[in-house]
């Protein structure tokens, strides 16, 4: 049990977090310089997983792609260091909270726990979109001419579609094109139908796929061509639930952070200008 | 209408202007005067903002974070100059926003048709917070030179001096935060994955959120007073001024107006 004890300790200290914080720092301003060489590389990873990514872009050009492994892995090590750290920190904050009676106290002295806490879902889920699932593009779909969603068998069809036009006098330049479309389409399960709405911004939802419109045409109503059609980006992906998940306890636990620091700040800010 | 489009920069250009024409009057002593310049300089970008999203609404402006930036270090400069009543804090954060305003002036973002994706309210969320964010962590940089120069003359920092920096620093890190995540939510429901690779912007963005959460840890274990908090609130101005502003302007260009 020491032992375990020590483990966690050591992994989950303060110092080691600086560490990690400053290295993941320095890599990510390097990339930046390096992605502003050559950033053809990195594209791919909009649709290949990560390991499949690093088989082949990532070692195939060492020189450009080096700081992207250290990247991973010290993700990888800044995961495991949070994760203890907070195991670590919130056994002893649960022994102290029958001396603490005020609730307000107690949330925020859990606030930057549940950063930490959050920050552990988030990188699952950027490991999940990276790692796992489907991740297919362009896949066109024209009234009138099926698709098959991928890795089923279910059939796939525009039904009805709607484009908005920019209503507004003022910019010239947007005069007469569609800012938005939506397109009704139809799924096709062993004879049942359902039928979702997807546009820009709006993806829409059917067995665990998302369906995203990256595209669309006509893109003017006084456009040349009039041929309609959509560009769908299909996704299937446990790691989305979780990225939502950890945004939203990340963002409760920054305003927590937030309103513990300005009690404290007070507090602190009137002892020391005494003091002075 | 589109006469709109040629107003909103030479407004931020009077703004600019004005910006100036304080801090000749700051260097002349007359404070009434510098306070009342700023306050129209901070006035002038708002409406230069306000006009420039006017015009793409419902779209959003590409690379009209610099130019948000601007009216928020001016609008904290104005706030904790209210706040405090001091001049120190008000000539280091209105030279910071003078720097970046004529900066902006002569390296202005290109200005393409927005593409059809920014039609969302993520895309609002991000662009306001994240330039927010940098326009506090720039603020608490320009901050950190002051007390430099005082820690120096004194030799000891006053508690209040840092007290100030780390506040801005952790409002600005709770704006990056909520704008970096709403970015994501933004890529997601347009693309489908909250990461975009497309543009060396992101990396440096996250590198500097990285930066400021070592910057937490950092102050959570030392004591107020000492000069490394300071030390790094200054690099930390630098490297967002680097990394997640120079990325967002252009090319050196004399505005037609002076030509």
């Amino acid at each position: 049990m020491k032992i375990i004890r020590k483990t966690i300790e050591i992994s989950g200290s303060m110092t080691f977090a600086k560490y990690l914080l400053g290295a993941i720092t320095l890599v990510l301003f390097t990339g930046s310089l390096y992605y502003q060489i050559d950033n053809e590389i990195f594209i791919p990873l909009n649709y290949l997983g990560m390991f499949e990514w690093i088989n082949t872009f990532g070692f195939e050009n060492p020189a450009y792609t080096w700081w992207f492994l250290v990247f991973v892995l010290l993700m990888v090590l800044l995961g495991i260091n949070t994760f203890a750290c907070t195991i670590d920190r919130l056994l002893k904050i649960f022994s102290k909270f029958r001396n603490i009676k005020s609730i307000k106290s107690k949330i925020f002295l859990l606030a930057p726990h549940i950063m930490h806490f959050s920050f552990i879902v988030l990188m699952l889920g950027y490991f999940s979109l990276y790692a796992f699932g489907i991740n297919t593009y362009n896949n066109i779909l024209r009234p009138g001419i099926s698709g098959i969603l991928p890795g089923t068998e279910v059939k796939m069809e525009i039904k009805d579609h709607r484009f908005m036009i920019y209503s507004g006098e003022v910019n010239e330049n947007f005069k007469g094109i569609h800012i938005d479309a939506e397109f009704d389409l139809s799924f096709t399960d062993n004879g049942k139908e359902v039928i979702k709405t997807t546009g820009l911004n709006s993806p829409c939802f059917y067995k665990g796929y998302s369906i995203h419109l990256a595209d669309f045409n006509p893109k003017s109503a006084r456009g040349m061509t009039k041929t309609v059609w959509a560009n769908l980006t299909i996704r299937k992906n446990a790691g989305i639930p979780l990225f939502i998940a950890g945004v939203i306890i990340f963002v409760t636990g920054v305003f927590l952070y937030a309103a513990s620091t300005i009690e404290s700040g007070k507090d602190k800010l009137k002892d020391n200008r005494n003091k002075e | 209408m589109s006469f709109i489009k040629d107003y909103f920069f030479t407004v931020f250009i009077v703004g600019g202007g004005l910006y100036t024409l304080s801090a000749i009057s700051a260097a002349v002593r007359f404070k009434k005067i510098r306070n009342i310049l700023f306050s129209a300089g901070t006035a002038a970008i708002l409406f230069s903002l306000l006009l420039r999203i006017y015009y793409y609404h419902p779209l959003m402006c590409l690379f009209q974070e610099p130019y948000i930036i601007s009216f928020f270090t001016g609008i904290m400069t104005v706030f904790l100059f209210l706040a405090s009543r001091n001049s120190g804090l008000f000539v280091y954060t209105g030279t910071i926003t003078l720097i970046l305003t004529l900066f902006l002036i002569f390296m202005p973002g290109d200005i393409y048709v927005s593409f059809r994706q920014t039609n969302s309210l993520f895309a609002h969320v991000y662009s306001f917070f994240s330039s927010f964010a940098r326009a506090c962590y720039l603020c608490a940089g320009a901050i950190a030179v002051r007390c430099i120069i005082k820690y120096r003359e004194a030799d000891t920092l006053r508690f209040s001096d840092n007290s100030i920096i780390a506040n801005i620093i952790i409002a600005g890190y709770c704006l990056h935060s909520i704008g970096m995540f709403s970015g994501g939510l933004w890529s997601y429901a347009g693309w489908g994955t909250p990461v975009q690779w497309q543009s060396h912007i992101f990396l440096g963005m996250a590198g500097v959120w990285f930066f400021y959460s070592w910057f937490l840890h950092v102050k959570l274990s030392v004591n107020n007073r000492k000069p490394v908090l300071t030390y790094a609130a200054l690099a930390g101005g630098i490297l967002t001024f680097i990394f997640s502003y120079l990325p967002d302007t252009g090319k050196f260009n004399i505005p037609g107006i002076f030509q």
